[in-house]
């Protein structure tokens, strides 16, 4: 079914980028509800402090001077969360200067998120554009709203955070690698965009694996002269071992000086990273090795059940067909069989790879389905292909051919769709909280013992009840929303502005209480200490609570 | 002639259907009725803040000293916002709970968790149902519970007149400071014994945290307890303590001084009950102590909770 070589039409382009862009419109005007996680927090306080160093420098350059790239100034501005590096955050500092501050178009916190929001838009245009030139424009609607319509990874395209940021640079490298097996010029642009993915999350030093694979495997192809003709295989490679390591190093100031030492700390960092606890199944996972289920049985109650299931078949359609081929006894019912690109195998190897990855038992205990986002974008091309399969099988291809008959395929794609869209409109703007048919929802993955919170973020539905009862200059106790996701909300008018952060429940006259396995001790230590069980309104969603306000009792003011 | 095509076409419209490509259509096919099916009945189920107004004025009107609320399902527990302030609990394995402290039990259930086995199992032979009223989607339920014994003196509530030290030989450390709730023993914020509310064998209890200390024995002292006619104690790990493995703890009753109870609890996950029977000490009001013992005190997240039953 691939068809290799063949580029996306203007029209196609512009089509992908029509819908890309409608998301980015629906993302802009659900972000001002999702609240901020933790990491968005500290990620903004970097982000300006990064960008305070772009105005030391070009103040500096404006006086002739270069102070700006001495160590020591490096350094203030650049020594803030040195454990990721700086492209996003950057990008969420000019984001935030231009759209916020110089413009006045947006929140201060959506001009900060703006630029992850853009990234997931392009992550849908590149799978749409990706799936049109492999398969054809069946797959590529139906892979690009799959991929729309997966709640998690809708509510996490709102965040100042990485993780769809790198899933969008994956899907960039290894789009531009497989146009680069025909192409001089996408090999070398594969090593830019394989820079940029290093400077955005780590993730990306896993891609080199899933592309030497890739091209070993398909090496023995090109030696038997059945490929495209194109570029040498060592080429996108060199691409990738120079201009990546130069990309990562020019775009990180905090290198500049001290590059290994400082690389040292990074790598270090995510080497030993800490645990973050997280229930599964009614227990709570504190210490790897994560069970070697986890990350599928997440994946398989976390994306919508027919989108699981398309994607499901189609690896294991893919890997037989591959298995076979390997053996060298191709199937006849593999219609990729002629595929010189082996454009399946690169889809299933960017799918499954990251997905492998977290498994291994080193890997620390995170917990989040978006640490392996980056396999989402494939697998939905994937899904789409199956789903493509299925549908020409049942409509034929006499119907096909006939007006109806598109309509018919249309509609059976929206309506596999669809429940991602009711899954959307069931959470958000609590979209980590999201839970498949397949385990009963929400209330479903509630009964199951599975996590359904993170980072603080919920609290964000209380705000306005705070708002409106909290006493002036009144204490909240706010776990584990922390400090700076608490001065963002103060910033951006959602809290009042006399509302004091209380970093202890003790100097508290109110809490806003995540309900969250690993903290429940937040809970009962109100329950213990305030001698109430009772709080005073919550957020909810389909009765299962995700954040709850106390209020100190009276007789204890 | 066209006739005579159909059953042919339709015999081979039926074995396409049996194919691989036939049973994953049909596969995604029962995927999509089961979506659509379950997005259409999350709303149908779910109960109004009207039926939430109605069944908790109900239990409020009719609720006694004595009685217990149990929200149920465990998680669903906005119950809380209107009857919070009573005794209410939100179990998640009610057969493996002890109801006796209580009279009556109210069951108020969401989802028909009502009909689960669990809340079933452990009504069963414990309860008699009283009554059962349907609020929308609240379904409420009032039990009177067979072998009541009413709690005559609680050691947690009045932990803060109890007599604390840790004693090693003829040494002897006084914990005199009542803070917070808590008598402290040391510098460290885990040096204490205190009135706690914490997770102990998958359920928040209300208990005594002793932590004990490896160089000594951590004592804690009642004077005049009225001793009914039993003493019922639990005792067990919290999470981290259970996560931490380790040696046992060793919790010992003695009363008037006298060796009384003795048991080793080793880092697992539950909370363990004991009914140790006091007619014979019954009358005169005694002192009782409890004494907490481990050789290895690193998280050693040990707590009990003990009451005097009538």
């Amino acid at each position: 079914m691939a068809r290799a070589g063949r580029s996306a039409t203007r029209l196609e382009h512009l089509f992908a980028a029509a819908l890309a862009a409608a998301y980015l419109v629906i993302l802009l005007a659900t972000a001002w509800e999702v609240g901020l996680t933790r990491d968005e927090g500290y990620y903004f306080r970097a982000a300006d402090l990064y960008l305070g160093w772009f105005g030391t420098l070009w103040e500096g350059l404006r006086g002739g001077h270069l102070g700006a790239l001495r160590d020591d100034v490096i350094a203030r501005h650049w020594s803030y969360n040195w454990e990721h590096p700086a492209l996003l955050k950057t990008l969420f500092g000019f984001s935030w200067k231009l759209f916020h501050e110089t413009l006045g178009w947006t929140s201060q916190s959506t001009a900060y998120r703006l630029p992850a929001m853009l990234l997931a838009a392009g992550m849908i245009y590149l799978v749409g554009v990706f799936a049109v030139e492999a398969y054809g424009q069946g797959v590529a609607l139906f892979s690009m709203l799959a991929l729309a319509t997966t709640p998690r990874l809708f509510h996490d395209a709102h965040l100042a955070c990485f993780d769809v940021g790198i899933a969008t640079l994956q899907l960039a490298v290894v789009y531009a690698y497989w146009r680069g097996l025909t192409s001089v010029r996408w090999s070398l642009l594969t090593g830019i965009v394989f820079g940029l993915a290093l400077a955005t999350k780590h993730n990306a030093f896993f891609v080199p694996a899933i592309l030497g694979a890739h091209a070993l495997l398909r090496g023995g192809e090109r030696s038997e002269g059945r490929g495209p003709p194109g570029p040498p295989a060592p080429l996108v490679f060199l691409a990738m071992a120079v201009l990546g390591p130069l990309i990562f190093f020019l775009h990180w100031p905090y290198l500049w000086h001290q590059p290994l030492a400082r690389l040292g700390f990074y790598l270090r960092f995510h080497l030993h990273h800490e645990h973050y606890p997280v229930e599964y199944f009614g227990q709570v996972l504190t210490q790897p090795p994560f069970p070697p289920s986890f990350v599928f049985v997440m994946t398989w109650v976390t994306v919508p059940l027919a989108t699981v299931v398309l994607m499901t078949v189609a690896v294991f359609r893919g890997l037989r067909y591959e298995l076979a081929g390997a053996q060298g006894s191709l199937l006849t019912s593999d219609s990729e069989r002629q595929d010189g690109q082996r454009t399946r195998l690169l889809l299933l190897l960017a799918g499954l790879v990251p997905m492998l990855v977290m498994t291994l038992p080193g890997v620390p205990i995170f917990g989040g389905v978006k640490h392996w986002f980056t396999a989402m974008p494939t697998l939905a091309i994937l899904a789409g292909a199956e789903f493509d399969r299925l549908a020409r099988w049942a409509l034929g291809p006499r119907r096909l051919a006939l007006r109806w008959g598109r309509a018919a395929y249309g509609g059976l794609a929206l309506l596999t769709l669809l429940p991602g869209l009711l899954g959307i409109r069931l959470v958000h703007p609590y979209g980590i909280a999201f839970y498949n048919e397949l385990v009963g929802s929400l209330r479903g993955a509630a009964e199951l013992g599975m996590q359904r919170n993170f980072w603080g973020y919920a609290s964000r539905g209380n705000l306005a009840y705070l708002n409106e009862h909290v006493e002036p200059a009144g204490r909240v106790f706010f776990p584990p929303t922390n400090l700076d996701s608490y001065r963002a909300y103060l910033r951006d008018g959602l809290l009042r502005g006399d509302i004091q952060y209380s970093a202890t429940l003790n100097a508290a006259d109110w809490a806003t209480i995540a309900c969250e396995g690993p903290l429940a001790d937040d809970e009962y230590r109100v329950w213990n200490d305030w001698e109430t069980g009772r709080p005073v309104t919550g957020v909810y969603l389909d009765e299962v609570p995700m954040n709850l306000v106390y209020r100190l009792p009276r007789e204890r003011r | 002639m066209g006739r005579a095509l159909m059953p042919a076409s339709g015999m081979l419209s039926w074995r396409r259907w049996r194919s691989t490509d036939g049973a994953l259509f049909v596969l995604l096919g029962l995927a999509l009725v089961y979506s659509y099916w379950t997005y259409l009945w999350l709303p149908l189920t779910r109960p109004s803040p009207q039926d939430y107004a109605q069944a908790t004025e109900y239990v409020s009107s009719q609720f006694q000293p004595g009685d217990l609320i149990d929200a149920n399902p465990s998680w669903a527990a906005r119950a809380r916002e209107y009857l919070g302030d009573r005794p209410l609990v939100a179990w998640r394995r009610l057969d493996g709970e002890d109801l006796t402290p209580y009279s009556r039990l109210w069951l108020f259930s969401l989802f028909g968790a009502e009909a689960r086995k669990p809340v079933r199992d452990g009504l069963a032979g414990r309860t008699d149902l009283l009554e059962e009223r349907r609020f929308g989607g609240i379904d409420v339920r009032l039990y009177r519970v067979r072998d009541h014994r009413p709690v005559v003196y609680d050691f947690r509530e009045r932990l803060e007149r109890a007599a604390v030290w840790i004693e090693a030989g003829t040494r002897r450390h006084e914990c005199r400071i009542w803070e917070g709730g808590r008598w402290r023993c040391g510098q460290e914020a885990w040096n204490c014994v205190g009135r706690e509310i914490l997770e102990v064998g998958d359920e928040p209890r209300l208990v005594i945290w002793p932590h004990p200390a490896e160089w000594g024995t951590l004592a804690v002292e009642f004077r005049e307890v009225p001793l009914g006619n039993a003493l019922a104690i639990g005792a067990g790990f919290t999470p981290a303590g259970v996560r931490k493995g380790g040696l046992p703890v060793n919790l010992s009753l003695e009363v008037e001084g006298q060796p009384f109870w003795n048991r080793f609890y080793e880092p697992r996950s539950g909370f363990f009950r004991d009914l140790v029977g006091t007619g014979p000490l019954g009358g005169q009001p005694r002192t009782v102590t409890f004494r907490v013992r481990t050789s290895d005190d690193r998280l050693r997240h040990f707590v009990f909770a003990a009451d005097v039953r009538d």
